[in-house]
């Protein structure tokens, strides 16, 4: 039943990002609000899946890492609900939805042939370690948006840069305003990996040091780059740069545990 | 019951008759009551600005309130008669359909512009007000509002920006938002500056301006309600600001890397954008590779712009068949003619024979456009009463604005004399894709494929070329840079004054235009009189007129003493040989005098085996009422272009054009260089 909220919730996806991108190849109107409407749907149909995962485990349902994939997509577009339209970064939506799509396509492959991905016994719930996955998933969350932020801040910035118009041009939000969503995101992100990083020390039972050495060096990593950039030592076109290189750690954080 | 419209446009009329024409929005509601008191008039709505005046109608007979309408208007504005003025005068469908295409802006000067749906808001909203329009006319327009709304949101017929002072405001969009709090500094007092720095205060950004004379930087403030710095301080103020717009004269950059990085060092990780209008640059190029700037010069914002119109031209066919489907499926001739809906509409089931219909080809430029709706119109007055389509093709030499027209012709390649303007047309009519295409068929190659020929040409606009200077003149001036992109106009000029500069140009009439009154290098253009006249920027004797804030002067090179090229002024129509529907339009059409000397012109051309590129000028005429037509060529050597031209003259029966071009051909064989 919930593989199919989650099959349903991908395919929304999938047919908001297509649908945004012909939208914005025609030229002939923004997909603002269409799109939203999708990603509304996706996400419940995402919630739905979480929901049903999480009755079945009795905890936050991130078991596996087809579980992690989905949490983080849910974050990502939580995170887009909540700051994209602070922004006024509508176009978001059209750069988050194939990144979503991507990670709940892969987490869907998974879950459908891998045993290990069947529904755990429920168990005892210790509220530490579920506020620690649920807030450490949130951060990266944050970082996905950030990693968006920056691809779509490198494409402004070359199309400025060699001059050139087209439809994509029109259609991105200006560059300053990007770079603040950067700042933001990546600001948001930190704040959010330090409380999960902390909360580690207070869960039950021995957490793998690797596994928050490797939170660490991720948080690091942004921190670094964040106050380059407040400091004025990199300029923003790095700035972006590093923001999308970066979130590989994340990413492989999460593929090792 | 009709529905009528009476007016005339930039088009159709140069802005010395508009002005004669034009409605004071005071006096609107006076003459509306006016109006709706002569004959056969029970409604109407006046629409007038400053390139159009036009007077919508509901009433009678159209053909008894169009001329009472002309009546009243040239005694109101004391014009000498009503043919003195060349309105146009549509009925019915057609005179729905053209306010359906004003409203949605495909009539404009820059098309797709949004003012003019405002102004035809206004127009109406004045007229209900004031009792002028009804029923029939609050109908029309409320369709027309709707059909204007309905063409904008669905094609991209308003995107992108056709302006420079537009493409600057759009771009610094792009990086900063909204401009509010952004300070722009305007290095030079120049008329490209103003408005550009106009376009961005209209935006909410604050301006300083700096120039060498400071009273002058103060005007420019004043204007801008902005502040003035000393010049020696601008280097200062760039760490202050985030858009500079430089256009001083100076004969160097004065802008370079190292000063951009000093500057940028002080503001920290705000962006700079950096516009360039000065010719020669203001500004090292390399400035650009600096991180968080962004500079462009005035091609980069004048190349913007062009594709921005042309892309919008482009969309013209598509918002075309909008509003045709639109008027058919609303049953909008039913409504504008008062007939009973089930005879109205749809046509396919109209009783009687209908022509089948033809699809047009043109270019998709201001007066490739002009020139393919005179073909249409002609065709509506021969009696053709099957649809016309107009359907754009691209060109190589439209798709390639940044080549001089003797670039097409190097490499192994040459694309010229293979026509760079009509080549993509002939691939369409061979294809099916149209039924014959419109040319000027100056630029149509003197050899056409066999499958080709020029069936029609239209009455012969004025063969002359006019010099547009910046300072008057009574003759052609002895000193000087000319710009022009004509190998014959360079040669004859180089002639007829050795101390001339000649340099090339490119681009459509405006963008030349445009050119001069931006290069100050510069001291005159040479165009074709035709061309100007057709997109009414200059009027039949004009000896100058306003561009963008600018005085042009106009001198007429007589064709007797400056002869033209082959074919000049002739608007052509193509088809294939097989296609006996669109000949058999075609020759209701052709001008048969015109025909006959761009015949001539065009036979002796293929003898020279001269291309585009050749310089060849030609001047025929008639004598004897017609029974004569006589020819004066002048043919420079290409490879020696110091050597004085062959000149030879010619008489003949202009039903023997071959003969003539015969008579021409010996003399200039028998002349050797």
């Amino acid at each position: 039943m919930e593989i199919l909220a989650l099959i349903a919730s991908t395919l929304c996806f999938a047919g908001g990002f297509v649908y945004s991108v012909l939208a914005v190849r025609s030229g002939r109107h923004r997909p603002k609000f269409l799109n939203m409407v999708v990603l509304a749907v996706g996400f419940v149909l995402q919630s739905l899946f979480l929901h049903f995962r999480g009755q079945m485990h009795g905890r936050c349902p991130v078991t596996n890492s087809a579980e992690i994939l989905v949490f983080l997509s849910w974050s990502t577009v939580l995170l887009y609900f909540l700051l994209g339209r602070t922004f006024r970064l509508s176009l978001l939506g059209v750069f988050t939805s194939p990144l979503v799509f991507f990670f709940q396509g892969t987490a869907l492959v998974s879950l459908l042939l891998s045993a290990d991905a069947d529904p755990l016994p429920a168990g005892a719930i210790d509220p530490w370690r579920e506020f620690h996955i649920g807030v450490s998933l949130l951060a990266y969350g944050a970082f996905a948006l950030a990693f968006i932020a920056g691809v779509m801040h490198l494409l402004q910035n070359r199309q400025l840069k060699r001059h050139q118009m087209g439809v994509l041009f029109h259609n991105l939000p200006p560059i300053r305003y990007l770079l603040s969503a950067l700042v933001r995101l990546v600001s948001i992100g930190l704040v959010l990996l330090l409380a999960g990083i902390a909360s580690a020390f207070r869960v039950e039972g021995d957490v793998p040091l690797a596994h928050v050495g490797t939170a660490v060096v991720s948080w690091a990593i942004y921190a670094l780059l964040l106050s380059f950039h407040l400091t004025k030592k990199i300029g923003p076109t790095k700035f972006a740069v590093g923001a999308v290189v970066a979130f590989f750690f994340p990413l492989i954080h999460l593929a090792v545990y | 019951m009709s529905i009528f419209c009476l007016g005339v446009n930039y088009k159709t009329a140069p802005v010395e008759i508009r002005e004669r024409l034009a409605f004071a929005e005071n006096e609107l509601p006076l003459r509306l009551r006016e109006i709706v008191q002569l004959a056969a008039i029970d409604e109407c709505v006046v629409l007038s600005t400053c390139n159009r005046v036009e007077i919508f109608g509901a009433g009678g007979s159209a053909a008894i309130a169009l001329s009472r309408l002309a009546a009243y208007l040239t005694a109101l504005f004391r014009i000498e008669s009503p043919d003195a003025i060349a309105f146009y005068r549509l009925v019915d469908e057609e005179a729905a359909r053209h306010l359906f295409r004003v409203t949605a802006g495909l009539d404009s000067m820059v098309v797709g512009e949004t003012e003019i749906f405002g102004q035809v808001k206004k127009a109406y909203a004045i007229a209900k007000d004031s009792g002028g329009s009804g029923r029939r006319l609050n109908q029309l327009f409320q369709q027309s509002f709707r059909v204007g709304k309905m063409v904008r949101s669905r094609s991209r017929i308003q995107q992108g920006a056709t302006s420079v002072g537009s493409v600057a405001v759009d771009l610094a969009e792009k990086i900063f938002g909204k401009l509010d709090g952004c300070r722009v500094m305007v290095i030079g007092a120049g008329e490209m500056s103003r408005q550009t720095a106009k376009s961005l205060m209209s935006r909410g950004a604050s301006i300083i301006v700096s120039n060498r004379s400071f009273e002058r930087a103060q005007e420019l403030a004043g204007e801008l309600r902005g502040e003035a710095v000393r010049f020696e301080d601008w280097e200062r103020t760039m760490g202050e600001v985030d858009i500079v717009i430089s256009s001083t004269a100076a004969p160097q950059a004065i802008v370079n890397p190292k000063m951009v990085r000093r500057a940028l060092r002080r503001w920290g990780d705000r962006s700079l954008f950096i516009i360039d209008i000065a010719v020669p640059r203001d500004v090292d190029p390399a400035v650009n590779e600096i991180e968080n700037v962004y500079l462009y010069d005035i091609d980069d914002l004048e190349r913007i712009a062009e594709v921005a119109r042309i892309e919008r031209e482009n969309q013209i066919v598509q918002c075309e068949a909008m509003i045709r489907r639109h008027i058919e499926e609303k049953g909008i001739a039913a409504m504008a003619a008062e007939k009973p809906r089930a005879f109205a509409s749809p046509p396919a089931v109209a009783v009687g024979a209908r022509t089948a219909g033809l699809v047009l080809g043109t270019r998709g430029s201001d007066l490739a456009l002009t020139q393919a709706r005179m073909v249409e119109s002609a065709l509506r007055e021969s009696g053709f009463d099957g649809d016309i389509e107009l359907r754009i093709v691209r060109t190589t030499g439209d798709k390639r604005p940044d080549l001089k027209l003797s670039e097409f012709s190097r490499g192994d390649e040459p694309v010229l004399d293979k026509g760079i303007f009509t080549k993509e047309l002939e691939e369409a009519l061979l294809r099916g894709e149209i039924d014959f295409a419109v040319h000027s068929l100056k630029d149509v190659p003197t050899a056409l494929g066999d499958e080709f020929a020029i069936v029609a040409t239209l009455e012969r606009a004025p063969v002359e070329d006019l010099l547009l200077t910046k300072a008057p003149h009574r003759q052609l001036p002895e000193t000087g840079t000319i710009a022009t992109g004509s190998v014959r106009r360079a040669r004859q000029l180089l002639w007829l004054r050795p101390g001339i500069r000649v340099v090339d140009i490119r681009g459509n009439v405006p963008t030349r235009i445009r050119k001069l009154c931006q290069n100050p290098e510069w001291d005159g253009i040479l165009l074709a009189r035709a061309g100007l006249e057709r997109l009414g920027i200059v009027g039949p004797d004009a000896e100058g007129f306003d561009f963008e804030g600018s005085a042009i002067s106009v001198l007429r090179l007589e064709a007797a003493d400056f002869l033209p090229a082959a074919g000049q002024g002739a608007v052509a129509a193509e088809c294939t040989k097989s296609n006996r529907k669109a000949i058999e339009a075609l020759q209701g059409i052709n001008h048969r005098p015109t025909f006959q000397r761009v015949a001539v012109e065009r036979a002796f051309l293929a003898r020279l085996q001269a291309g585009c590129q050749t310089p060849v000028g030609i001047h025929t005429w008639f004598e004897e009422e017609g029974r004569v037509l006589r020819a004066r060529a002048l043919v420079f050597p290409e490879e020696n272009p110091a050597a004085e031209p062959r000149a030879a003259q010619a008489a003949g029966d202009p039903r023997d054009p071959d003969s003539i071009a015969g008579q021409l051909m010996r003399q200039i064989q028998d002349r050797p260089l």
